[in-house]
């Protein structure tokens, strides 16, 4: 299996990344979805279940994540048919997410899919590799002070991992959201790092030039990995 | 408490990109307990849009160094504004000021005009390449000296190309500087440096004992120039210029910030060696030849050799840093004021991360003092020793709340 994913499909990587995040997350509140498991299977396609049943090419993937849907190869499907079958249904739940009001909870499950497709640029694009080079440590993400979004960490040469978990462990910097509107706007990375503080929407504590790194390279990430938020919450 | 602050901001984000941008962006300091636009400021102290008073240990970002509104000053501006600012032709001024400059500061034979620092870094690093006919420039990690590509710390709009002649080394490791010299010596056309390493976010740091004498003499032996960027510390170290503080002689130096105390206005100074070469590359601005900050430029340094005020300020700062160390102590926090007095950067032992330094200012701005948890400080000389005890009686408050 590829690891490391070829320039040209770092944007598709991300969303299959973000897909298998989102999968987890959601595995959490509905035991019967099936996870899906990211994979490179070649420069141009992906794989999203363990045995590689259902596979998008770069395109098709990025595709299905701007509008929601997109055809997987046919001949994979037909490996495993109940596998498959039970993978696309996760991905309707996933579709799903994204429709209506999105609560506490959904806001959740979204900011990670954001945070993971961000940590595939920080570890992968040569402009946010180069950028975050000397850079380690943590970041932690509230909503309203308490509740607990997500984190994403480095440590001394190894890459940036996200965790859903709070190991109330020493922030570097803490991002709080003022309130739910901010937070999806935080998920598509779409906070603006200049007014978003000085109006009070997000509260920053901690090393600020690591999150203002972050920021630029959560911002780039967002401009050029298409969301469905992009047309159901548009800023 | 910030009502007026927040509703200027929320007309000025609508027209102006991220309200308000750079060093002064509320999201670089406290944006919940600093203001967000001031009003008017005498002497150390200012007032908020919302009517706070504030006793203010930034001094517009060090370019206030004989207080807010210094009537000395104010009247020498004035009379000036009286007969214009920006004619046609430069003023008289313009040519008194850089006499004053050229006797002032002892290795400098020319003198030339601009607005900020970065007009004028930049130009100096071209002089250096003009004079040399070589490209790369040396500096240090984590140094600012403008907001030219070059140089600037932000992300965005920038290419390759725009650092590929610009070399770095780690501040006072005079090894490293040692070995890009060895490597590309005859191609470095100058090394620019601060008088000693103020970075943001981060400590100040000392110019180790042999520091200066080094670079100098790599500089010396490579035939490339020695650029002082004294934007910020000028005037706070020495009257005539923080190389005499370090003891060492740079071929050019760049000053701003405290030059006019509060008027735009910079100068880059520099030896008859590099006059021909200077006259080769161009420089120019709309206001550049404003007269009424070249007056009040004219005042501002007659005032420091007058009264002394880069040794006032650095025994006040003294003063200052210690009582306001002994009474965080006294608290149990453990704070370092880095750097020079008359510039402090504030430090907590084991707050990398600075969320206590964070807590500490967060407090004293409750007491109106307008303490910045990742910029070094400035005290000017207006602040007296009356002023400094009343801040240490405040701060001993805010302490207690913690």
């Amino acid at each position: 299996m590829i690891d490391v994913p070829a320039k040209e499909q770092l944007s598709a990587w991300a969303v299959a990344r973000s897909l298998e995040t989102v999968s987890i997350e959601l595995q959490k509140y509905m035991p019967a979805v099936q996870l899906l498991s990211a994979r490179i299977i070649t420069n141009s396609t992906i794989g999203l279940t363990f045995g590689n049943e259902i596979v998008f090419t770069n395109q098709n993937l990025l595709h299905s994540a701007k509008n929601g849907f997109a055809i997987p190869k046919i001949i994979p499907l037909c490996r495993n048919p109940m596998i498959s079958f039970r993978g696309i249904k996760t991905l309707f739940e996933i579709k799903k997410l994204y429709n209506g009001n999105l609560d506490r909870k959904k806001v959740n499950i979204l900011f990670r899919a954001g945070l993971e497709a961000t940590s595939c640029y920080l570890n992968y694009h040569p402009d946010a590799k180069k950028l975050m080079n000397n850079e380690e440590g943590t970041i932690d993400f509230y909503l309203e002070e308490t509740y607990f979004l997500g984190r994403i960490s480095k440590l001394k040469n190894s890459q940036w991992t996200c965790n859903s978990a709070n190991s109330h462990e020493d922030s570097s910097v803490i991002l709080n959201f003022k309130d739910l509107k901010s937070a999806i706007r935080g998920t598509r990375g779409q906070i603006n790092p200049l007014a978003d503080p000085a109006l009070g929407n997000i509260k920053v504590r901690g090393r600020i030039p690591l999150l203002d790194k972050f920021g630029f390279v959560a911002r780039l990430t967002s401009r050029e990995v298409p969301s469905p938020l992009d047309q159901t919450h548009a800023r | 408490m910030l009502d007026n602050s927040i509703n200027i901001f929320k007309r000025a984000e609508k027209v102006i990109p991220g309200g308000i941008y750079g060093h002064v962006a509320p999201a670089a300091g406290l944006p919940d307990s600093f203001p967000h636009y001031c009003d008017k400021a005498t002497g150390h102290t200012f007032v908020d849009v919302d009517g706070k008073e504030w006793m203010d240990f930034m001094c517009g970002f060090g370019t206030i160094l004989h207080g807010y509104s210094n009537q000395e000053i104010e009247d020498a501006a004035n009379e000036q504004r009286e007969k214009g600012a920006v004619f046609n032709q430069p003023s008289e001024k313009m040519v008194e000021l850089a006499e004053i400059l050229v006797d002032r500061i002892n290795f400098a034979d020319w003198a030339v005009f601009a607005k900020n620092g970065s007009d004028l870094t930049t130009w100096a690093i071209r002089v250096a390449r003009q004079f040399t006919q070589r490209p790369y420039i040396v500096k240090a990690k984590g140094a600012y000296h403008g907001v030219d590509a070059w140089c600037d710390p932000g992300m965005g709009g920038r290419i390759p190309s725009d650092r590929q002649d610009i070399l770095e080394f780690e501040w006072n490791k005079t090894d490293q500087l040692q070995s890009i010299f060895k490597k590309h010596g005859n191609k470095i056309a100058g090394v620019i440096l601060t008088p000693y390493h103020h970075p943001a976010f981060a400590k100040s740091v000392m110019p180790h004992p042999t520091f200066w004498s080094e670079v100098s003499e790599l500089c010396e032996k490579a035939g490339s120039l020695l650029i002082l960027d004294d934007v910020r510390a000028g005037g706070r170290l020495h009257d005539n210029g923080s190389h005499c503080f370090f003891n060492f002689v740079p071929d050019l130096a760049v000053y701003s910030k405290a030059l006019g105390n509060g008027y735009a206005i910079s100068a880059c100074v520099g030896k008859q060696k590099q006059k021909a070469a200077s006259s080769e590359v161009f420089l120019t601005g709309s206001c550049w030849n404003d007269a009424v900050a070249m007056a009040a430029s004219i005042a501002s340094l007659s005032i420091s050799k007058r009264d002394q005020v880069a040794e006032e300020v650095l025994a006040k700062g003294t003063y200052f840093c210690s009582k306001l160390t002994d009474v965080a102590k006294s608290f149990d926090i453990p704070l370092s004021m880095t750097g020079p007095t008359s510039m402090p950067y504030p430090f907590i032992e084991n707050d990398d991360n600075l969320f206590k330094i964070q807590e500490f200012c967060r407090l004293c701005a409750g007491e109106g003092l307008y303490f910045h948890p990742h910029h070094n400080w400035f005290i000017s000389n207006s602040h007296s020793y009356e002023s400094l005890d009343l801040a240490i009686e405040r701060t001993s408050r805010a302490l207690e709340k913690l």
